[in-house]
């Protein structure tokens, strides 16, 4: 098998409009390892230097970093530096999956291990509250009888030919109802809505955070969301596992989307957050390189 | 020859009728009262019933000097409602009892072992099928983020509580389990602290089983929860706040156990270790009894959008700093969705059957229990299956066609959301209305609280009475009636009780250090009585001059204060009508009585009540029952007589605040409180009078016009009269107010004050801040000592106005920059 390898650097610098006294945040920026992706070196920097830091794996099993900064600062950086190597991952013909009914059935009913871990991203989660609306609009790429792939790519289709890729149009709060509605967003809006369509009717689908190739070789157009991170999802199909869909591009992520990890919705995989005490105000600067660094037949050998 | 009696019990019961087919709790069928009810009916009854009003009233104006009150949100707003206290207790039987009691120890321990499984294991109970996927993710009280974390000795709930029902044929019933802030167990302190008092007699003749042991098991269980190597573990109370439904009973309860009461802003976390902010610097929590709701507690990894937690709480927990009580995620479990579960669980897990059977139950999540829901809709009481903010009941029996309708697509949408339960017809116990004895109907809570291995149950509890004499649909809430409620010792002997005392604290040793915030609330209290009393001096010596007998100079005087008034901040003192007395008796009013006048009557009255809310748990019940005085004020706007009301109010709200003072200085111990507490005081006194003193000399046409208010004001005058046997002169009044160290009214006496907490302060907290203040302060002590004494040496004895006027103005600017070092230094402390 062929991997790709990327660098990737994701920076983020708040500076804050007045002194903060204290800051509590939660880093989720180092990329998992899955059967097609290896997160070869990783390291973190962050300023102030006396930051205090501690690793743990969240309940997805995502890794986590909890940062504490104690004294008072006006500015926080935090950079994460990567090596990532990607394979192609494995899908299924589309037209050779079960039906969406028969999953739906199976997740109601099967209580074996890898239905139970789907059947949590059956639920409303606290960003993505489906409604009857989301549910028409699933209806249409969700006919009856159709195998949930194909279905799926349908809808990723729609979602991308009938959407306009506007970040002023949308916050990170937006309601999956006012991204349908009003037809703009970003690819956190695109991914939720695509995930509320499927838990609409009772199909499990999870939230996918990462990063796009930046420069594509000569000749390959820009993938849009190059420039920050990027959300696509994951929809859950009996007897392969999860397979990823990108509604913003209207594609099957394959060896040009990296992987950091997944949750419900962006609130569980969201890569910087935290509370701090002090100003209102603040600036935000996000910087995301993600570079081809040639090929490898296999990974290394000691994973990390 | 004896004269025929009818038995006192009977005779005071002979008016009583329980409500129709629901359990009688005092006779038997037979019509006979039961035998742990009889001996205290004999007793009451032979007190006779003049003995029962008394004592009916005295629990009353008890209660009320207590304060007790609990916090109601309708949709009008929030509301602090009084705690309703029956005199008569809820009585159970020891045999009866001791039923409840095993039921509600099984049914904590099946509680955890249900938490250990969710959180701590593989989640068998999920993978077997036992519960629901829904019943977890759908839940948003199962917390993600707390999968994993250590729980000291595997207990989840320190303390859980249980409301139960008695149905017609004499069962006790399982409603509703309280897990993550279980109320009530302070109210039920309360109540037996003031029915105990007040049936001392009868108390005793009962046998009645104490409380006390059981809350030192409370505490001793909460100072196990975390082994601490180097020392006495330290316990924090956590609160939501002043505007939490039941802060009147966490200030209690921190106060009785002897933890001290903090907010989610009070601590911070440092490398994992969680830190309580105190004057004194930083210090280590080991323990954390929270009554804030699970997601609440913590921004970071929980509800982001709280401001009731500390972020950073959970890596806390996740690294076994800290422990929490109860643990975090414990309100997964609290959710009428799974009392269905509950039966089969028992059987699988202790391998008992329930002892005390849930309330039939059935839960949306499920396809059969939904159908049977849908289809029984108007017979059943619906909730809300997993209540987030307010638990939304609604009760089948009452909704037209159209609203069942609605509720019916409601719950087609979302099934899992909703449970329905079959309602119970509630017993029917005995409750004094101030005449006599009538039925209404009741729940009990009751409380179980884990003890190293075991469990201990309260033997006792809150019973809620209903607020009218058939059963409410939606349950009883806390803020209806409640009884103490007592069990009737037959055969175990008393145990070591002590009687239950609020006002003292428990045995033990108490914990130091003062929380910035509690400092810094205490200074504001000082800064906020002075400003009252500062404008109730200023109202008042307007307001006498226009209610006497009009005479030209009083109404000039009168007509400058006013104005002076305005320059100070108070529109309506500017009104083109306060040229006439009527005019400006009209603005007095408004300044006295609008809440909306930022710094006046109402305004500060507010702001007073409000801080000193969250310093309860640290006020003594006399304080606390001044405050409750001063809540009445300024009440409503007169339309008649309106400078003798707003006169009467004024003198009464200064008498108040008298004793507030009184009590200040002779009932607090001279800790950090107290100095926090009188240099507010100190402050906002000296800034208050340069400011007057400023208004005085700039009065250009006769500056001798304002002497004798300005003296009034500053509570001077008797002291001038005896020192000066004159009419008011400006310098001697000038120099006696800047520089009098003996008169607590004068400038020097407050900065001589100010500067020797500042040292008292600076030596025994953090030693490098406060220099910075002192140096302020002896900057303000020698202002005007050269310039007065200039002038007296002078020959012609004129005071330097324009100079003093300056130096006045800087001495305000010195004051505000005091504060802020002192808000920098203390209070501020990340």
């Amino acid at each position: 098998m062929k991997y790709h390898c990327y660098k990737i650097s994701h920076s983020t610098r708040y500076q804050y409009s007045a002194i903060v006294s204290e800051g509590v945040h939660l880093i989720k920026l180092k990329p998992r390892t899955f059967p097609n992706q290896n997160c070869l070196e990783y390291s973190l920097n962050i300023l102030p230097a006396d930051a205090q830091f501690f690793d743990f794996t969240d309940y997805f099993g995502n890794s986590s970093t909890h940062l504490t900064v104690s004294r008072p600062h006006q500015e926080l950086i935090v950079t994460a530096q990567c090596r990532v190597a990607v394979g192609l991952p494995f899908w299924p013909a589309p037209d050779e999956t079960p039906s969406w009914e028969v999953v739906r059935n199976q997740i109601k009913s099967d209580r074996g291990a890898l239905t139970l871990e789907a059947v949590e991203y059956v639920f409303d989660s606290p960003l993505i509250q489906s409604n009857k609306a989301v549910a028409k609009f699933a209806e249409a790429s969700f006919t009856p009888g159709r195998p949930i792939f194909e279905a799926g790519l349908n809808l990723t289709q729609r979602i991308f030919n009938d959407f306009q890729f506007d970040p002023a149009a949308t916050e990170v709060a937006t309601p999956v109802a006012t991204v349908l509605s009003q037809r703009k967003g970003v690819c956190q809006d695109f991914a939720h809505l695509a995930i509320a369509c499927f838990r609409s009717l009772g199909l499990p689908a999870k939230y996918v955070s990462g990063y796009l190739e930046t420069d594509p070789p000569p000749g390959i157009p820009k993938l849009i969301g190059v420039d920050a991170s990027h959300a696509w999802l994951a929809f859950y199909c009996p007897g392969i596992g999860w397979i990823e869909l990108d509604p913003t591009n209207g594609c099957i992520p394959a060896m040009r989307h990296i992987k950091i990890g997944f949750g419900r919705d962006y609130g569980d995989i969201a890569p910087l957050t935290g509370i701090i005490k002090g100003p209102d105000d603040h600036t935000l600067q996000i910087s995301v390189d993600v570079m081809a660094d040639g090929e490898l037949q296999e990974y290394a050998s000691n994973p990390i | 020859m004896e004269p025929i009696t009818i038995d006192p019990a009977s005779q005071l019961l002979s008016g009583w009728q329980p409500a129709s087919k629901t359990f009688d709790e005092v006779r038997d069928p037979n019509g006979t009262i039961r035998h742990h009810w009889k001996r205290f009916f004999d007793g009451l009854g032979g007190l006779g019933k003049e003995a029962l009003e008394d004592r009916w009233n005295l629990s009353r104006r008890i209660l009320r000097n207590h304060g007790a009150s609990y916090h109601v949100t309708t949709k009008e707003g929030e509301s602090e409602r009084p705690w309703e206290l029956d005199l008569l207790p809820f009585i159970i039987s020891e045999a009866e009892w001791q039923h409840i009691e095993t039921g509600i120890i099984q049914r904590a321990r099946l509680h955890n072992l249900i938490l250990q499984d969710i959180y701590a294991r593989p989640q068998y109970l999920l993978r077997n099928g036992d519960i629901p996927p829904a019943l977890l993710f759908a839940n948003p009280n199962f917390l993600r983020a707390c999968r994993g974390v250590p729980i000291p000795g595997n207990q989840y709930l320190q303390l859980h509580a249980v409301d139960l029902a008695r149905s017609p044929d004499g069962t006790w019933w399982a409603l509703d389990d309280r897990m993550q802030s279980p109320n009530g167990l302070g109210y039920a302190l309360e109540n037996r602290s003031i029915i105990g008092r007040i049936h001392r007699d009868l108390f005793d003749r009962d046998k009645v089983a104490g409380l006390s042991s059981f809350f030192n098991i409370l505490r001793q269980n909460f100072l196990a929860l975390n082994c601490v190597h180097d020392g006495y573990p330290r316990v924090v109370f956590l609160t939501p706040g002043v505007h939490s439904d039941a802060h009147y009973e966490h200030t209690l309860l921190a106060r009785y156990l002897g933890f001290t009461l903090v907010e989610g802003g009070d601590l911070t976390v440092r490398n994992g270790d969680v830190f309580l902010k105190t004057v004194e610097g930083p210090q280590k929590v080991n323990v954390v009894v929270r009554r804030v709701n699970d997601t609440l507690c913590d921004p970071t990894e929980l509800d982001p959008s709280s401001y009731q937690g500390t972020p950073g709480l959970v890596q806390a927990t996740r690294m076994g700093k800290v422990a929490l009580a109860n643990a975090l995620g414990s309100a997964v479990v609290e959710t009428p969705a799974l009392l269905p579960c509950l039966t089969p669980l028992a059987r699988q897990m202790l391998g008992q059957d329930l002892l005390i059977p849930n309330a039939e139950t059935w839960w949306c999540g499920d396809v059969r229990h939904c159908r049977y829901v849908l289809d029984h809709l108007d017979r059943l009481i619906i909730k809300a299956a997993f209540p987030t903010k307010n638990r939304s009941t609604f009760s089948g029996m009452e909704l037209s066609g159209k609203e069942l309708a609605s509720l019916r697509t409601k719950i087609q949408a979302r099934p899992y959301n909703y449970v329905g339960q079959a309602p119970i017809e509630l017993s029917s116990a005995p409750v004094w209305n101030g005449q006599s004895v009538e039925s209404r109907p009741i729940v009990l809570r009751v409380f179980v609280a884990a003890n190293k291995d075991s469990y201990a149950v309260l033997p006792g509890g809150l019973t809620k009475v209903s607020p009218s004499s058939h059963t409410p649909v939606k349950g009883l809430r806390l803020a209806g009636g409640s009884k103490d409620t007592w069990i009737a010792r037959d055969l175990i002997p008393p145990h070591n009780e002590s009687p239950i005392i609020l006002e003292s604290r428990p045995a033990g040793r108490m914990q130091t250090g003062v929380p910035s915030r509690t400092a810094d609330n205490f200074f504001w209290l000082g800064r906020y009585t002075e400003r009252l009393e500062h404008l109730l001096q200023m109202l008042r010596s307007v307001a006498t001059r226009l209610t006497e007998e009009p005479e030209p100079r009083a109404l000039l005087q009168a007509k400058e204060i006013v104005a002076a008034l305005h320059r100070m901040g108070f529109p309506p003192c500017g009104d083109a009508t306060v040229e006439s007395p009527d005019g400006m008796l009209t603005a007095l009013l408004q300044v006295f009585y609008q809440p909306t006048i930022t710094g006046g009557g109402a305004d500060l009255c507010q702001r007073l009540i409000y801080i000193a809310s969250s310093l309860r748990d640290r006020f003594s019940t006399a304080a606390w029952q001044v405050m409750t005085s001063i809540k009445q004020y300024p009440g409503k706007q007169p339309l008649r007589y309106r400078g003798e009301h707003l006169l009467t109010s004024i003198r009464e709200l200064m008498t108040l605040l008298s004793a507030l003072s009184g009590i200040e200085s002779e009932n607090i111990v001279r800790g950090h409180e107290w100095r926090f507490l009188d240099f507010g005081k100190r402050l906002e006194r000296s800034q208050n009078l340069a400011i007057l003193m400023r208004q005085v000399l700039g009065q250009t046409i006769d500056r001798n016009l304002l002497l004798n208010p300005l003296l009034e004001i500053c509570d001077s005058s008797m002291t001038y009269r005896r020192q000066h046997y004159s009419e008011p002169e400006l310098e001697s009044v000038m120099s006696s107010l800047l520089l009098d160290d003996k008169n607590p009214r004068a400038l020097k006496f407050n900065i001589q004050v100010m500067m020797e907490h500042s040292m008292h302060l600076s030596s025994q907290t953090q030693p490098n801040g406060p220099s910075q203040i002192n140096v302020a302060l002896k900057h303000m002590e020698l202002l005007f000592e050269p310039t007065c004494r200039d002038w007296k040496s002078s020959a012609d004895k004129i005071i330097p106005v324009d100079t003093l006027d300056t130096q006045l103005e800087a001495l305000v600017k010195a004051c505000e920059e005091t504060s802020n070092l002192l808000t920098h230094h203390y209070f501020n402390l990340a």
